[in-house]
């Protein structure tokens, strides 16, 4: 069983899924370029603020491409069973659960193609370059990360996709009804209350979803390849 | 309002033009163009405040700025006006804060001057103060750490002001705790930067430390901050700049003249290891913090001492022993050592295991 469901993932996304992982692949050499100086060469030494300062411009890409690896994944994953309306899937002598464990295994395995390209294109970008004394690089903690982030993202996806149209449209329309009604609960209510005069419920709520141990704290965490 | 300025402003030209005494003539003399000039310019000048007046009385009245009762505090050497409904919160932020300051500072002039005011409010009232005023106003909706951070930064630029003129110019004009990430870009700054100072300084050389942050200098710091082949790098790293430095710059890089580097550095580079003013602040924190009681007071006794002899007076202690509690304070700041299984990592895994069960709960799907 789930040797055909991961053909049959890898036959709907390969040509969607391609472009990542040039992306992967070619993400963290653009982020090292111009910075260091190619080993052998004697060339000046750069600042180590400057090489990492220039680094920082491009950290939030990592998250955004891990991001998008994981929504691509999980909504090809679950596609043609909305477009045919599961007639696939209930026609098979197998309980629900169990479908939706090999799918999502499928993809998870799947996931395993950018990453491994966004950990080679780190290994190369790090040798292509001779970083300052003091700075260092870190490969493969990046990739585990990089790896981590499109998980979250294919599974938090795949349960969305995994149920109704309708249940993701509650999800969806609740997250925003939360934002709009917190907002002005916090704004034009709460400060005529003592004891919630101070409180932003959406802040909160924010802050818990993007640092440890909410689902979110992979994307904000530390994205540095190169550091002290 | 402001049309009306601006009608005023108009008519008070042309009526000065219409009654000045030297006609206008086709051509005029320079004298006479400024004398025209002098005549217009004070109508002018009261038409611009009248619409300036207008212009507030309209901003005034757009907001809804409340009436209340203020309550004047004071908390240790600080006076400070709040609204009576925000005492409280005033008091406890303010009390907080202070509480850093008070082991070493008993009263400042500038803090005996300033009025502080305190609004924590979406309607903010107006509170007019004659004299020094330092304002912490902020929205409701805004969190405690950034009203405590706006209490900490109107203390810290307060005193600032008092510290003596050599002390300012290496450490800055605030007095304030280290931040939360001050500790870790020192230890950037003295990981990253080429220079036997900082080196030595990582090595366990406390007194490295204190030569690395510009402090006791003799007359040849260079020599105490870089190795020849450091000066020489520091060099090679900059363009060769003005027309001035080029054969220096040439001389120094191309044909390795030491000292025709440590004059180029001299004239137009001269700068020391450690330029963070966040890592020379938390120095001076620290020698206030260790000095205890009279600490500020010995701190300002010499307008004119230099930064190291100002700490030493400051804090009681000896070089070594200053620069050693730096340096334990900048470790304090050095990343973990990145695992593979970063705790973290270990809450997204738990977060799929969660969203993959989601997915996989019984639910119906309908055909259609």
């Amino acid at each position: 069983m789930y040797q055909p469901m991961l053909f049959l993932h890898w036959k709907q996304i390969r040509f969607a899924l391609l472009p990542f992982i040039f992306a992967a692949y070619g993400l963290p050499l653009l982020a090292v370029q111009g910075l260091g100086s190619s080993p052998g060469m004697e060339g000046p030494a750069l600042e180590a603020y400057r090489v990492v300062s220039t680094y920082q411009v491009w950290l939030p890409f990592f998250p955004l491409l891990a991001a998008a690896i994981g929504v691509t994944l999980a909504l090809s994953a679950w596609n043609w069973d909305h477009q045919l309306g599961h007639v696939y899937a209930l026609s098979l002598p197998i309980s629900r659960w169990r479908y939706a464990a090999v799918k999502m295994g499928a993809g998870a395995v799947l996931a395993l193609l950018p990453a491994s390209a966004f950990w080679i294109g780190a290994h190369v970008a790090v040798a292509s370059i001779s970083l300052p004394v003091g700075l260092h690089a870190y490969p493969d903690q990046l990739a585990i990360r990089f790896f981590a982030a499109i998980l979250v993202s294919y599974a938090l996806l795949s349960a969305m996709a995994a149920g109704t149209v309708k249940t993701t449209l509650w999800v969806l329309a609740g997250g925003v009804v939360f934002v709009i009604f917190g907002s002005f609960l916090s704004q034009f209510v709460f400060p005529y209350f003592g004891i919630l005069r101070h409180t932003d419920v959406v802040q909160w709520v924010f802050h818990a979803l993007v640092s440890a141990p909410g689902p979110f704290q992979v994307f904000t965490g530390n994205w540095t390849l190169i550091d002290v | 309002m402001c049309e009306r300025a601006r009608r005023r402003t108009v008519a008070g030209i042309a009526v000065a033009l219409a009654f000045l005494p030297a006609p206008i003539r086709a051509q005029e003399t320079e004298a006479e163009l400024v004398r025209h000039l002098h005549d217009v310019a004070p109508l002018a000048a009261e038409a611009d405040r009248d619409a300036q007046e207008a212009r507030a009385a309209r901003e005034r009245a757009s907001r809804p700025g409340r009436v209340t009762a203020v309550d004047t505090l004071a908390v240790g050497p600080l006076r400070i006006l709040a609204p009576t409904d925000e005492r409280r919160a005033a008091e406890g932020f303010f009390r907080e804060v202070w509480e850093g300051y008070a082991p070493f500072v008993a009263s400042s002039p500038s803090t005996g001057r300033t009025t502080y005011v305190f609004q924590w409010s979406n309607e903010p009232a107006e509170i007019s103060v004659e004299g020094t005023v330092r304002r912490v106003e902020l929205g409701a909706w805004r969190p405690a750490s950034a009203v405590r951070s706006g209490v900490e930064n109107v203390i810290a630029t307060t005193l600032g002001i008092d510290l003596p003129p050599p002390v300012a110019r290496w450490a800055g004009s605030s007095v304030r705790a280290p931040g939360a990430d001050a500790a870790r870009a020192a230890f950037f700054e003295l990981a990253t930067t080429p220079s036997k100072a900082t080196h030595a300084c990582l090595e366990a050389d406390a007194v490295a430390c204190w030569v690395a942050m510009g402090l006791d200098l003799d007359d040849r710091p260079l020599d105490d901050w870089y190795t020849p082949e450091e000066r020489r790098a520091l060099v090679s790293a900059w363009a060769p700049g003005s027309r001035e430095g080029q054969p220096l710059w040439i001389s120094c890089v191309e044909s390795g003249s030491i000292p025709d580097c440590d004059e180029y550095l001299s004239r137009f580079r001269l700068y020391g290891p450690m330029q963070d003013r966040n890592a020379r602040s938390a120095l001076l924190w620290l020698a206030l913090r260790a000095g205890g009681a009279g600490a500020w007071d010995r701190l300002r006794a010499d307008p004119e001492a230099n930064p190291g002899d100002a700490l030493r007076r400051a804090s009681g202690l000896g070089t070594e022993e200053l620069a050693s509690m730096w340096r334990t304070w900048v470790l304090q700041g050095a990343p973990r050592t990145r695992a593979a299984l970063d705790p973290h990592l270990l809450f997204s895994l738990m977060w799929i295991a969660v969203l993959a069960a989601l997915a996989m709960r019984s639910t119906r799907w309908r055909l259609r």
